[in-house]
């Protein structure tokens, strides 16, 4: 009989001495031929080499060039597999009619089986001996088209309706090559619109339309990049560098990446903690880290220190701090949240004695403040500088106005909680794992993942204040995540796949209803984008704009600060009358009274945006804003200003708006307060306004 | 995926070169006022690298990873206070980024010339001119 041991001396020595085909006995003793031919055997290289029988001798069945590509294949086929499939399946995804659960309901199998091989490729590469770093560069590209490319690819417009809110400001600088500062809040933090200003008119694009859809996969790419960068620098293992990143992708489920100036401080940010990684790293122990250190001797029973040998260091130091100073200036003027948690980490990292100078932090915060200085008055007056010091009230996220959302926004709230809650819980045992083996590192990465938290003794954020702390604390879990799952010695064995492949698997199974579960709110069809357009560039100026509901792509255009008003959105559902009940003709003359208390001239939008945010957050009851725009439409006090399947605008007629005044200053004469003002305008709803205005977000997201 | 330092002055060359000729075709399509996706792309990349790549001739950097984020976060960084200062300046002429990336362009071209001549001497200048082969000689991480 023909052992293993045989096969394998078989293949591996010349062909010249091999022994006859006789020694090994003859076929029918192994079998019948199609076994023998699937048979194989293992080589120096650990891979499994299929052999066959021909005229009584056993020889490869392929050539040397196509042996060496066997052991690529449980590593690229998956990949190559993974994005054809992928690819195949984004024609068969409507984004039309989706429900309260978002995509993925909609997602076909393809697209899962596709990120399913990815995340099985994935594990098998993590989990090689020798680690391939251009494979692993080519998983996380892969992830990141597969979760961020999608949308873009399936939808006719950029989603997230706050997207436009920017553009519009882009637009304005093209418009006017300018910023006024009394406009809104983005005027005064233009940094980030006034570079992609520059670069829509050096494309050629008239329209930043045309690229901010590709905002989040592109800014995603660069993040993944100084995230692999930061942990090569940090561990010098590309393994973990290319791990982190992957991780980072999967993990960042709060689309917080799409074009805004908080993602592109985001990539400056992590610019800014590369170069302190790199060129300001000390192994010098200051007194907190040497408290710290003899904690975790005292708790885990291993003596903790940094490497003796910190990363490069060798550029100048003056060239270093100016460039660290460069990058923070442009987040400052750029973001109003991103420098105060770049300042706490760079302090932290001083803190611990891993960042020098120690004087770096005060610099930085000279630029900060500096800057906060002439616009504190503004910032206190909208929306203060701090709402709250309950930590516990600032992490709450508070349903649209009080609304009970549908059973999917509770579902995706729920995996949304777990996903963070599970990244957060690995990083807490890579933090523990690298300390039990005295990696002082954990000193300075376990902090700087916690720095975030920092905000919610402070903000609310407009209710985002939670976002912002996964956010900011992603890269560095993503380190600590890849030190909970790596084996303890270091030494990588494809045994440990299975457990690479589930804790990937689930942590994507997870992001997949968190991240694509809002997506039936976030898709803006093109004509939507097109009435927009439309208002702002033909409207009335100095009308008032106002929505049914909230969620309509406006303020996009150049010329949005003719409106009324600039800086935050109106909706009829500001008014707490108009909700959590069915609408319909009753309801017209308080919708006319409402609009004509603020302006004589009104643009109110219908839009199937709204409609969809209106019933799946609960605000109204299921129908009520389309009864609503019927009885609005047949009352003749409106005329259908602009019309496209997905929205209409209606503006109220001169006769309507003066009989509606003469009504209200009758009641008014008679000392009653008229239905439809007396929970009046958003605009001064500072909890209105911070939710939409100064995070660009609503507060439910 | 530090590279060894003949490799890293291949890489760093090579990119060199690459923005060049990426900085040329985006200055032509802009100056032709071509329109279409290699406008766009053209112009993103020496957007998002040629200054931070200048900056970078100054300073060793040996690890492609980095040398990628911080020549990107570099040029991002450095373009958003070019472009707030044109609008603090009530100058907004977006075409003067293209003296911008001409300075750049001619950073990376001093540098490139200088490494030339330095792997031709017998003595490589001082100074921060021709990094990369001060790398590839070991004078630098």
């Amino acid at each position: 009989m023909t052992t293993a041991a045989q096969d394998q001396t078989e293949v591996r020595s010349d062909p010249a001495d091999r022994p006859p085909a006789r020694e090994l006995g003859p076929p029918t003793e192994t079998g019948p031929r199609p076994l023998v031919e699937l048979r194989g055997v293992v080589t120096r290289a650990g891979s499994i080499v299929p052999v066959g029988i021909e005229r009584g001798r056993l020889r490869p069945l392929l050539n040397q060039g196509a042996r060496r590509l066997l052991p690529w294949i449980p590593t690229c086929a998956p990949l190559v597999l993974g994005l054809e499939l992928w690819a195949l399946s984004l024609h068969r995804i409507k984004v039309t009619n989706l429900t309260d659960y978002g995509l993925p309901p909609v997602l076909p199998i393809g697209w899962y089986l596709a990120l399913a091989l990815l995340v099985i490729g994935a594990a098998i590469t993590l989990c090689q001996r020798r680690v391939r770093p251009w494979l692993l560069v080519a998983y996380v590209i892969a992830f990141t088209l597969v979760l961020y490319a999608t949308v873009p690819l399936v939808s006719p417009a950029p989603q997230y309706n706050w997207v436009y809110k920017h553009l519009g400001v882009v637009q304005y600088i093209e418009l006017h090559g300018r910023v006024k500062i009394s406009v809104d809040i983005y005027h005064r933090w233009p940094g980030f619109f006034a570079l992609s200003a520059v670069f829509s008119r050096l494309a050629g694009k008239s329209d930043p339309v045309a690229f901010a859809a590709w905002a989040e996969v592109f800014f995603t790419l660069i993040d993944t990049v100084l995230i692999a960068a930061i942990t090569r620098t940090l561990f010098k293992d590309v393994r973990a560098a290319g791990a982190a990143a992957l991780i980072f992708v999967i993990t960042n489920w709060v689309g917080q990446n799409y074009f805004s100036p908080q993602a592109f401080c985001f990539v400056l940010m992590l610019g800014v903690y590369l170069i302190v990684a790199r060129e300001l790293a000390s192994a010098k122990a200051t007194r907190i880290q040497r408290i710290l250190n003899w904690s975790s001797h005292l708790v885990l029973r291993a003596r903790v220190a940094l490497p003796d040998d910190p990363p490069e260091g060798s550029w100048p130091r003056a060239v270093t701090i100016t460039l660290v100073v460069v990058l923070t200036a442009a987040i400052t003027v750029s973001h109003q949240l991103t420098p105060y948690l770049l300042l706490v980490g760079v302090t932290l990292t001083a803190l611990v004695g891993y960042c020098r100078p120690r004087w770096l932090p005060v610099v930085l915060a000279v630029v900060v403040i500096g800057y906060l200085v002439p616009n504190l008055t503004y910032v206190d007056q909208h929306y203060g500088i701090f709402s709250s010091i309950d930590p516990f009230r600032n992490v709450q996220t508070d349903t649209l106005f009080g609304g009970i959302p549908e059973p999917g926004k509770t579902f995706n709230a729920t995996t949304s909680r777990a996903l963070s809650f599970g990244a957060w819980g690995l990083a807490a045992v890579g933090v523990f794992r690298l300390l039990r083996r005295g990696d002082g590192r954990a000193l300075v990465i376990g902090p700087l993942a916690i720095s975030s938290v920092i905000l919610v003794f402070g903000q609310s954020y407009g209710g985002e204040a939670i976002l912002r702390v996964i956010l900011f604390s992603l890269p560095w879990c993503a380190m600590l995540v890849y030190y909970a799952i790596a084996p303890r010695s270091g030494q990588w064995r494809m045994r440990r796949m299975p457990l690479v492949a589930a804790t990937l698997g689930a942590l994507v199974a997870l992001f997949i209803p968190s991240y694509f579960g809002q997506t039936e709110l976030n898709i803006m069809p093109s004509d939507e984008v097109a009435a927009s357009q439309y208002l702002y560039a033909h409207g009335q100026a100095g009308s008032l704009i106002m929505g049914a509901a909230p969620n309509f792509p406006t303020r996009y255009g150049g010329t949005y600060d003719r409106f009324t008003p600039a800086d935050t959105d109106s909706t009829l559902l500001d008014d707490n009358t108009f909700r959590g009940r069915k609408l319909g003709p009753a309801d017209v003359p308080a919708v006319v009274r409402q609009l004509a208390s603020y302006h004589r001239n009104v643009y109110l939008i219908f839009a199937t945006t709204e409609t969809t945010a209106a019933e799946v957050l609960g605000i109204t009851p299921p129908g009520a804003i389309p009864s609503l725009e019927k009885a609005v439409a047949t009352s003749g006090q409106f005329t259908v200003w602009y019309s496209s399947p997905n929205a209409r605008i209606y503006q109220l007629t001169p006769a309507a708006a003066a009989a509606a005044d003469s009504a209200a200053a009758a009641t008014r004469a008679a000392g009653q307060t008229p239905a439809g003002q007396a929970n009046t305008s958003p605009a001064t709803d500072p909890a209105r306004t911070t939710a939409t205005t100064i995070t660009g977000r609503s507060a439910t997201q | 995926m530090t590279l060894p330092g003949s490799r890293s002055v291949d890489f760093r060359r090579g990119t060199a070169v690459a923005l060049l000729a990426d900085a040329l075709a985006a200055a032509a399509s802009v100056g032709l006022d071509l329109h279409g996706p290699v406008r766009v792309v053209t112009v993103l990349i020496a957007l998002c690298l040629l200054p931070g790549a200048a900056v970078l001739t100054a300073v060793p950097v040996t690890d492609q990873l980095a040398w990628l984020g911080l020549a990107t976060v570099l040029s991002l960084g450095i373009g958003t206070l070019l472009a707030c200062g044109m609008l603090v300046a009530h100058w907004w002429h977006p075409g003067a980024f293209g003296a911008v990336g001409l300075l750049c362009a001619g950073v990376l071209v001093a540098d490139l010339a200088r490494g030339r001549r330095a792997r031709k001497g017998p003595a490589a200048p001082a100074g921060p001119a021709g990094t990369a082969d001060r790398v590839a000689s070991g004078d630098a991480s």
